[in-house]
């Protein structure tokens, strides 16, 4: 798959360059740090941070405790790439979600065909507004209280600092619970309680270049649905402007699409934009 | 563009490194904090820097800077010594005493609890956050709290056990009573000789002050009234001495 050549690298590149970030963050805190690695903490480097602080860049021009600039700096990029990819971020950068992909492998060799049909199609639907939940829930908190309270039930910061006794124990059931529901569904917290994907997800809604299927050459083979890691069904829509969707190229004809140039990521021309279905 | 999945590869990564790149540029790119505390935003104290804003990363200096209270004078209260009192952090307090015997803690709480109770500002301490014995002493005899509340406070306190070089560990008090002040705080009272029984030397002495020790029965106090050096001063270094000579 000419697709996956690419984004794995990428992922596995980025992955690396996190975990290498929250080890020398430590080292660098007992005084030890790696030379070429930077010592930000990964709060520095994560760009959820600009979202989660708005309220108070908004009202009062500081950041949230343990935020900084670079967050800010890191999420308008991300955002802006998201304007024209969508959350590609999520489909080829974000750590958390090159994990829970790992994990999907195993799982699906444990569950064969039945992997990603535990959960019912409709609790699975309904499951999918709850990171909208969260994400309101984060933002409104983190501006009463003026503090990252998501770190505390965030797979993601207890996943990349789980040696350093800073994480609570909720981060660390939240971490098992996704690695966990990993082995029956994949990228479970992308799909109903992350929200960052949540927010980078809405993007879907207007990017510039959404992944597109020609229905005059699709032969309905449904290899499409089948592969697509957040559950979308492709192969009944000509522009997927689902808010789940992650840019991760799978159900392209680069990919899983045996006809070419049937599934492509490509640009809607604006007239076509409102009669997209 | 026929290779789809290289250009968002390349789209991807090249928005980070540009964004992080002009960011560097025009100086922007800051992933650190300024270590300065909040002021507080209402009530009686507004405009003032708040304790309650303190964080582990914060040195003792930028407490200083913040707070006014020297550097040394912190370091005295929490028993850490080492070369630079003011890189000392507030969470070095914690890594190094934490949670104490009674389910009780020295650590950034409790900084920010001296700092408050130095200062005069408010601060919701946690339940369990407590003063090292000396941090009482010291806030008694600076008259920041009056001998009610050094009493009050006394009943919680816990006596550290001497920190060598800031790398001490919270070890099993040998004093018997828990809420007795260690013996070799410095006081006014405090004279040259029991600071030489306590191993401060005259060149560690000169060092710090560019002055000679008073003779064996000379008072601190009244040296500081022939030098004009500042009492607080020479308390908070001369406990430093002791600690980290003891
Ligand atoms: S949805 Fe969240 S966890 Fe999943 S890839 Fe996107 S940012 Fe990462
Ligand atoms: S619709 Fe295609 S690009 Fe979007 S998440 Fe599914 S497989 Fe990936």
């Amino acid at each position: 798959m000419k697709t996956e050549r690419w984004r794995r690298p990428v992922q596995i590149a980025f992955l690396v360059l996190i975990a290498l970030i929250a080890v020398n963050h430590t080292l660098a805190e007992n005084g030890n740090p790696l030379p070429f690695v930077p010592k930000a903490s990964l709060h520095a480097v994560c760009p959820f941070g600009s979202v989660v602080t708005i309220y108070k860049l908004i009202t009062e021009g500081s950041f949230v405790q343990k935020l900084h600039e670079s967050s800010l700096v890191l999420g308008i990029a991300v955002l802006a790439a998201a304007v024209l990819l969508g959350p590609a971020f999520c489909g080829w950068i974000c750590p958390l979600g090159t994990v829970q992909e790992f994990v999907a492998k195993a799982g699906r060799k444990i569950l064969g065909k039945r992997y990603g049909k535990i959960i019912p199609k409709k609790l699975d639907g309904i499951l999918r507004y709850l990171r909208y939940a969260v994400l309101i829930w984060v933002i409104v908190m983190t501006a009463i209280s003026g503090k990252l309270i998501f770190s505390d039930y965030d797979p993601y910061y207890a996943l990349f600092h789980f040696w350093t006794g800073e994480v609570a124990i909720t981060g660390f059931i939240a971490l098992g619970l996704v690695l966990a529901l990993s082995l029956i569904v994949e990228r479970p917290f992308c799909r109903y309680a992350c929200p960052y994907g949540a927010f980078l997800g809405l993007t879907n809604l207007f990017r510039i270049m959404p992944i597109r299927r020609n229905a005059s050459t699709c032969i309905s083979c449904s290899k499409c649905d089948m592969a697509c890691p957040m559950g979308i069904t492709v192969s009944n829509q000509s522009t997927i402007r689902d808010t789940s969707c992650i840019s991760c190229l799978i159900c392209t004809s680069d990919a899983v699409c045996p006809v070419p140039d049937t599934v492509e990521i490509k640009v809607v021309p604006y007239r076509e934009m409102k009669d997209e279905k | 563009m026929k290779n789809k999945a290289a250009f968002v590869a390349f789209v991807m990564v090249l928005s980070l490194v540009a964004g992080v790149g002009i960011a560097k540029i025009t100086g922007y790119w800051k992933t650190e904090n300024k270590k300065v505390p909040m002021k507080i935003s209402q009530g009686e104290f507004e405009g003032e820097s708040d304790p309650d804003d303190i964080r582990g990363s914060y040195s003792f200096a930028d407490i200083e800077a913040a707070f006014g209270i020297p550097p040394e004078m912190t370091a005295a209260a929490f028993g850490m010594t080492g070369d630079d009192p003011g890189q000392i952090k507030a969470k070095n307090v914690e890594e190094t005493w934490g949670e104490m015997e009674g389910g009780v803690e020295v650590g950034t709480d409790s900084v920010k609890l001296f700092t408050a109770l130095w200062t005069g500002l408010p601060h919701d301490a946690e339940e369990t956050t407590v003063l090292p014995a000396a941090a009482v002493e010291i806030l008694e005899t600076y008259q920041r709290i009056d001998s009610a509340k050094a009493a009050e406070l006394r009943l919680t306190a816990v006596a550290l056990p001497n920190a060598v070089g800031g790398e001490a560990v919270p070890a099993e008090s040998d004093q018997s009573d828990d809420h007795e002040i260690p013996d070799r705080m410095i006081r006014g009272f405090t004279t040259f000789g029991d600071l030489k029984g306590w191993g401060v030397t005259e060149e560690m002495w000169q060092e710090k002050f560019g002055e000679s020790m008073g003779s064996r029965s000379t008072s601190i106090k009244d040296w500081a009234e022939d030098t004009g050096i500042p009492m607080s001063e020479i308390k908070a270094i001369a406990q430093v001495l002791v600690d980290s000579g003891a």
